[in-house]
């Protein structure tokens, strides 16, 4: 019972993953591109990450396509190779740039928790329909060690 | 002796356990949402002009928002928007270089095409807050006071008032 007990909190107790605030857009026009930075601190997507100081992650996003308004109608999102960052938390916190397409692998060496935050570009065409638009953006991390 | 055999499956079972590497390699994942509102593109015509008919020397006249004559801007946006309303405002008319100084401004906001129940406010360069009407219009009254001097030159006097909208 004991053993068993043990072996739990080694495999899966010490991940804390938690998305912690949508990716914003805001106010769009027909034909008009609107960016968010990855910096931006009120919109961009964010994430919080709670590992082991010398951890070791693999961080991977699975983003959409498209935003997609109820009823029908898509609304193109990209996302550029300097889109995504992590920051590290505490004295001297330091963010690195990376690209959210590909997946990075973190070793945290200066704290055990970081933010990763997520920007993007919208395209709207010159007819887009008028509403609200909506997608999933998500991150898996993965323990390396 | 039955009891010092139970004891040493326990102690086998730990160190078995206790042996085997630690299995690290775990995921997890978590989601957030992308979110865009996309507006009707503003737009805003002049649609009457300012007049202040006929002034004397040395006499005020003033415009009032409910005049006949008082400026409007109407706009087209989004409904149920808040907009922000900014002017740049003549601090005179002009003929030729003659100045007709004009000495206060007034405005009234509804989303309907009348003066009556709208939400007054003071033109200037600092944005002021509004909302577009359930039919996605917004009428802006201007009113103003001019402050001909005694010895004002005659002729016509005229200048531009600009109005930027923007959502919120």
């Amino acid at each position: 019972m004991l053993v068993s007990i043990l072996s739990t909190s080694t495999a899966t107790a010490q991940i804390t993953l938690q998305g912690r605030q949508s990716l914003v857009f805001g106010v769009t026009l027909p034909g008009v591109n609107k960016a968010t930075a990855p910096a931006n601190a009120l919109s961009a997507g964010q994430f919080y990450l709670l590992e082991h100081l010398g951890g070791v992650v693999t961080l991977t996003f699975t983003l959409p396509a498209n935003l997609v308004k109820a009823g029908g109608g898509n609304l193109l999102i990209t996302f550029a190779a300097t889109d995504a960052l992590y920051r590290t938390t505490g004295p001297g916190a330091t963010s690195t740039v990376f690209n959210p397409k590909v997946a990075k692998t973190v070793t945290l060496l200066t704290s055990p928790d970081i933010y990763v935050q997520i920007g993007g570009t919208i395209k709207p065409t010159a007819l887009q329909a008028t509403g609200t638009y909506t997608g999933t953006i998500t991150l898996t991390v993965t323990v390396i060690s | 002796m039955t009891k010092d055999r139970g004891f040493l499956k326990v102690l086998i079972v730990v160190a078995v356990c206790a042996a085997l590497p630690a299995s690290r390699a775990t995921a997890q994942a978590a989601s957030i949402t992308a979110t865009a509102n996309v507006f009707q593109p503003i737009t805003i015509t002049g649609a009457r002009t300012l007049d202040f008919l006929n002034v004397f020397p040395g006499v005020n006249k003033t415009i009032a928002i409910a005049a006949a004559t008082s400026g409007r801007f109407d706009v087209v946006a989004q409904a149920s928007q808040p907009m922000s309303l900014t002017f740049t405002l003549p601090t005179n008319l002009t003929s030729g270089l003659n100045n007709l100084a004009i000495a206060t401004w007034t405005g009234c906001w509804n989303g309907v095409n009348t003066t009556t129940g709208c939400t007054a406010f003071t033109p200037s360069g600092s944005a002021t807050s509004s909302t577009v009407g359930g039919a996605s219009t917004l009428f802006v009254f201007v009113g103003a006071t001019v402050a001909p001097t005694a010895a004002q030159v005659a002729g016509t006097y005229t200048g531009t008032v600009t109005l930027t909208v923007a959502y919120i």
